[in-house]
């Protein structure tokens, strides 16, 4: 008996039920990888009709102006760090990225938003970023939100003009009044203790970078990036009674001061609008929103 | 000329390879049918010898004759082995090779031979009769000799006769091929094929099915190897020899296992052997995808000298020789290459040198020695972002650093002993190889260097890797086969062993972008290596249709690893000097920077095939085979107790041969599985092979090769699914289906001209990249063509004949070479750009036997 039919069998079947292989029956490699938008707005109290709320240092502000330049936004599948300042670990171990530059390897991005947008954060119309974002399909558990210059400056050049925070207002306690206005511009104003050859986790390009900001969503596609800013947050501890010295324009208005020099310090109003601003809990929430 | 159309020595002028090779078996190994060994080549038409009309004494002369016929039964070679004097002499030959024969013939299947032909000159002597001699099984490198009763029997032609002493030898020339493992067992037949464009030795594996050949790194760099779902790298999987010596590099930086084909002459390669899964107890570490052995010769005596120019200023001088009345196995080859390359920073130089020669040792033994010598300076383009190109930052041929790039040298000495005792088949060889490399590669651009707080403040420097190591590898391997008679077939049974050991210096820094300054230390390790492999293999025939190949192979590998930078990140509380790279302190306390670590184990492979047939040329295979890979020394902890993954490999196959009155044909089909526990994939973070968990391959493959007088055909296919066994996703970059077409036809021109024409086919289905992505299609047709007058010929060649512009290979990860506005940090498609249409022009000088002879 000529074994030979079932022997062009074995030669020929296969070929027909492997083509399945390349019929596309081949399973994926995972996380999706898409385009998405994304938008920002502010949140809070501080978006409501007359843009007014208190401090825990008992001042009543009421703001006339705050506008937020931010981007890009990054996020990661990392974890975020606990409130662990005071644990013994970290009083002996230096935390990987409490506001230096961070460890790339620290965690994963897996979105991404290359542009910058300068939004109004009494408003809580949301402001779409000027050009979308990627994102893999994957678990995002925390977001960065860079304060970078502006598109065609290098990002570690110190000296920039891009102002991250422009606020304007009046702050009334117990029958005082301040009228204040001030900028954030995060320059080596901020890093001018630093000189070459110190140690330090601080650069210039770190101090415009806030980490860690703890979110949880899985994106699906279709779905938007949704940024939130609490600008209430930044003037949680400001005490506007320090700016008794401060410089003043001709109608009293007392201008925050962020440069430190021999004959002016940096305000206590400014160091907290600036701690606010790097507060990876409260000021921001990042959520994947629906289109 | 006689019967069809054929080429004596024409293929030594094809352009860029010129091998002509015998084709000493047929394109694919078969199991022994009930033996009747090797049937000599027969004498079909002859033209007798006319005595020298110049030659005054009218004496009887004897002159002795070694004398080449090919599968096809045309006269190849005439060399003298005992002269009579130069006229008769050159009458002997002359008319000799006009002879036609009937092609001696292994198990139906037409083979190369040789035979000795004395040739008797009297005055008034009748008759020239032909041998019949009995037929002799070859050994590698051995001479089988074996006296036969001549039937001589002469008759009246007033011609010289054959001298009517009955002794007689006949060899069976060319490669004596190993028992076959199945049908995935390809003994690759170059043959006329020779006349496609192939480009370089490790290009002659897609005549093997399943193999995607791609190289993001250009000319000088590696080949990245695909086999059956595997994706070798740079050779990880694929178990590399060259005339017995091995190539894979056991620590290299780049990749372990990395193995570097550039330094072997494509034209010296005489006959190609690939195993496409871990069966054959002689194959060791490395043998997971395969195995891959490379045999250098040359086939026919006489000198070549090659000249090729063409697109992007390329230019190639190879000189070839082999000594008349030598082995195919004595031979000198030299080449020296350069190209301004095909896009920004992708130049390249090499030259390799290569010698050869073959002895006998008695009467029953040989001694073949090899060495070689290899250097190459190459840029390296590297790859690009899709998001860049497409957006007209970048051109599809530029680069993002020409700092990238690599030099390569490597330096070697083998020698062979193979010889007989009685019945057993004894060999013996050792080898050395001197090795240095080093490659710059920038995959990530401007990320990978964050600021660390040990460091003073910088911003990104730069994430060029420039992996360097240097290498001395010494070893040797033997084997001793025996046959007997029982149940009234031949069984076979061979222990063998090979032994290596690796000194091996491997370092990995970061340099500054745009310099080859470095400002950190990745990897520096210093590792002694030692693998021992010993086996048993026996080939067992119950009955004539059923064989059963295999036994056991055990392998032992042994590491000694000093990390001399064995930490490379803050541990301590402090009082590091800024900077450090290599810390001498922890928690604890003071610390040398080195830590040695050692480990060792073992590993027992059985292997196993079942050939059933042959059925009127329908031959059924079943294998089962155990391999394994030692495992990278920088993964190497105190008394680790696997240093090696671990593969488990099956498949079922079908083959299919048939000789025919004007044709050859074999087919085949092959189902496989091949599992992994330990996996490799390349990290462009690390630019180097990272540890990965198991992985499976299911797939299917299939060939067809036809041969005739005047063509050669090759088609081959490969469909296959590469899972994760974890979570049964796709293996990224792994093709699923891979095509290759090839053929060649050729015959004899008008006015005294001889030419051929061949080409190549290649198409490779979308592979899967990350994030639910798959790559481009790959559709390249190559041709060659030659016309050849006498010694000379020339030859245009022409790669990508379409311009296709072609992604060669594509990945997804993250990167930023600064050229957006912000960094970006997410994966994003990069390419390596595949080479667009080239065309060459060849000048081929070849002076042979004939050509010599006044």
């Amino acid at each position: 008996m000529t074994p030979r039919p079932v022997l062009v069998a074995l030669l020929l079947i296969p070929v027909l039920g492997l083509i399945r292989v390349e019929s596309g029956c081949a399973s994926g490699t995972g996380s999706q990888r898409f385009s998405s938008q994304a938008r920002v707005g502010g949140a809070g109290p501080a978006t409501n009709a007359n843009h007014t709320f208190s401090n825990e240092k008992g001042w009543v502000v009421s703001l006339e102006r705050a506008n937020i330049t931010l981007g890009p936004v990054y996020l990661n599948v990392i974890e975020p760090l606990s409130d662990s300042s005071a644990s013994l670990f970290d009083f002996f171990v230096r935390p990987a990225w409490a506001h230096g530059e961070g460890h790339l390897d620290a965690g994963r991005i897996v979105g991404e938003v290359l542009s910058q947008v300068t939004f109004d954060a009494l408003s809580n119309e949301p402001v779409p970023f000027p050009a979308p974002g990627t994102i893999t399909q994957e678990q995002v558990r925390t977001a960065e939100i860079w304060f970078y210059p502006e598109p065609g400056v290098a990002a570690d050049t110190t000296k920039i003009d891009t102002v991250a925070l422009d606020v304007a207002g009046v702050a009334t306690r117990a029958g005082d009044s301040v009228r204040f206005r001030g900028q954030i511009v995060l320059n080596d104003d901020w890093i001018a203790d630093q000189t070459d050859g110190q140690r330090g986790n601080q650069s210039i390009t770190g101090i415009r970078k806030v980490r860690g900001v703890p979110t949880s969503f899985f994106p699906t596609s279709g779905g938007q990036l949704e940024l939130r800013v609490d600008v209430t947050r930044l003037f949680r501890g400001a005490d506007f009674a320090s700016l008794e010295h401060s410089p003043t324009d001709k109608d009293g208005t007392k201008i925050l001061v962020q440069k430190q020099s021999t004959t002016q310090n940096r305000d206590q109003v400014m160091t907290n609008l600036y701690q606010g601003l790097h507060e990876t809990t409260g000021t921001y929430s990042v959520v994947w929103g629906a289109p | 000329m006689h019967g069809p159309r054929r080429f004596a020595l024409f293929c030594l002028s094809a352009p860029l390879l010129g091998i002509a090779l015998l084709p000493a078996l047929a394109a694919a190994q078969v199991p022994e049918q009930s033996a009747t060994g090797v049937i000599p080549p027969q004498v079909e038409q002859r033209q007798d010898p006319e005595y020298p009309r110049g030659e005054p004494s009218m004496k009887s002369v004897d002159v002795e004759l070694l004398v080449t016929i090919d599968r096809h039964g045309d006269v190849t070679d005439v060399a003298v082995a005992e002269s009579g004097g130069q006229l008769f002499d050159e009458a002997a030959a002359q008319a000799v090779r006009t002879w036609k024969f009937a092609p001696a013939r292994r198990a139906g299947v037409p083979v190369a031979s040789r035979i000795r032909l004395p040739i008797h000159f009297a005055p008034s002597a009748p008759a020239l009769a032909v041998p019949d001699p009995v037929p002799t099984l070859p050994t590698p490198g051995a001479t089988p000799v074996a006296r036969v009763e001549s039937n001589a029997s002469s008759h009246q032609t007033g011609a010289p006769q054959l001298a009517p002493e009955p002794a007689r030898e006949i060899l069976v020339r060319g490669h004596s091929s190993l028992p076959s493992r199945g049908a995935s067992d390809y003994d690759v037949n170059i043959g006329r094929l020779a006349q496609v464009p192939h480009g370089d030795a490790a290009s002659l594996l897609r005549l093997a099915p399943g193999v995607l050949l791609t190289n993001e790194g250009g000319v000088g760099h590696p080949y990245q190897i695909f086999l059956r779902g595997f994706d070798a790298r740079e050779g990880q999987d694929i178990e590399f020899t060259v005339d017995g010596v091995p190539l894979n590099e056991v620590g290299n930086p780049h990749g372990n296992g990395l193995a570097d084909t550039h330094f072997i002459i494509p034209e010296l390669v005489q006959h190609l052997r690939v195993v496409e899964g871990p069966f054959a107890p002689q194959q060791g570490n490395f043998a997971v995808a395969g195995s891959a052995a490379y045999d250098l010769g040359v086939p026919t005596p006489g000198f070549t000298a090659q000249l090729m120019a063409g697109s992007f200023n390329t230019k190639r001088l190879l000189l070839m020789w082999r000594p008349p009345a030598s082995s195919d196995h004595t031979f000198g080859g030299a080449e020296v290459f350069s190209t301004d390359g095909y896009g920004q920073n992708r130049a390249a130089e090499r030259a390799t040198a290569m010698a050869g020669y073959e002895t006998s040792l008695g009467q029953s033994a040989s001694l073949r020695l090899l060495a070689t010598t290899y250097a190459a300076h190459y840029g390296q383009a590297g790859v690009l972002r899709l998001d860049d190109v497409q957006a007209g930052r970048k051109g599809f041929y530029d680069t993002y650093d020409t700092t990238q790039g690599g030099d390569s040298t490597r330096h070697s000495l083998a020698a062979t002993v193979d010889g007989r005792s009685g019945g057993m088949k004894l060999s013996q060889s050792m080898f050395l190889v001197l090795r240095d490399f080093r490659l710059r590669q920038n995959l990530t651009g401007f990320n990978q260097d964050p600021q660390q707080t040990w460091q003073s403040l910088h911003s990104q420097r730069g994430d060029l890797i420039d992996q360097q190591s240097g290498t001395l590898t010494l070893g040797g391997r033997g084997s001793a086969r025996q046959k007997w008679k029982t149940l009234r077939q031949t069984q076979e049974l061979e222990l063998g062993y090979f032994g290596r050991y690796d000194r091996v210096d491997a370092t990995q820094k970061r340099d500054r972008a745009g310099t080859t300054i470095p400002y950190r230390t990745d990897l520096d390790l210093a590792s002694g290596l030692t693998n021992v492999g010993v086996y048993v293999d026996a080939s067992l025939k119950p009955l004539s249709w059923i064989t059963v190949r295999g036994g056991v192979r055990a392998d032992f590998y042994h590491y000694q690893v000093t990390n001399r930078c064995a930490l490379t990140t803050q541990n301590s509380f402090g009082g590091d000097p800024l900077d450090t790279e290599c810390f001498s302190s922890d928690r604890v306390g003071y610390r040398s920077a080195e830590q040695t670590a050692s480990t060792s184990a073992s590993i027992f492979q059985p292997r196993v095939t079942l050939l059933l047939g042959s059925f009127q040329g329908f031959t059924v295979s079943v294998s089962h085979g155990r391999g394994s890979r030692s495992i990278d020394p920088q993964y190497i902890n105190q008394d680790l107790k696997t240093p090696f993954a671990k593969v488990d490999a099956s498949e079922l196959g079908v083959l299919y041969q048939r000789a025919f009155r004007a044709l050859d044909l074999s087919a085949r089909s092959v189902f496989f599985q091949t599992q992994v526990d330990k996996d490799l994939f390349f990290n462009e973070t690390e630019g180097r092979n990272t540890l990965a968990d198991g992985t499976t391959r299911t797939g299917w493959a299939g060939n067809v090769r036809a041969t005739g007088g005047f063509f050669d055909l090759a088609a081959n296919l490969t469909l296959v699914k590469a899972t994760f066994d974890d979570t049964h996703l796709a293996i990224p970059y792994a093709p699923g289906l891979v095509a290759r077409v090839d053929g060649v036809i050729f015959g004899d021109l008008p006015l005294g001209l001889s030419g051929s024409f061949g080409s190549g086919v290649s198409y490779v289905g979308k592979r899967p990249l990350p994030y639910e992505e798959f790559s481009d299609t790959t559709f390249l047709v190559d041709i060659g063509a030659s016309l050849r007058y006498r010694a000379i010929s020339v030859g245009l060649i022409s790669t990508n004949l379409l311009d296709r512009r072609y992604r060669l290979a594509e990945y997804n990860y993250a990167s930023d070479f600064g050229s957006q506005d912000y960094p970006t940090l997410v994966p994003a498609r990069h390419f390596a750009a595949g080479e667009p249409r080239a065309i060459y022009g060849t000048l081929t000088v070849l002076l042979d036997g004939q050509e010599a002879a006044p």
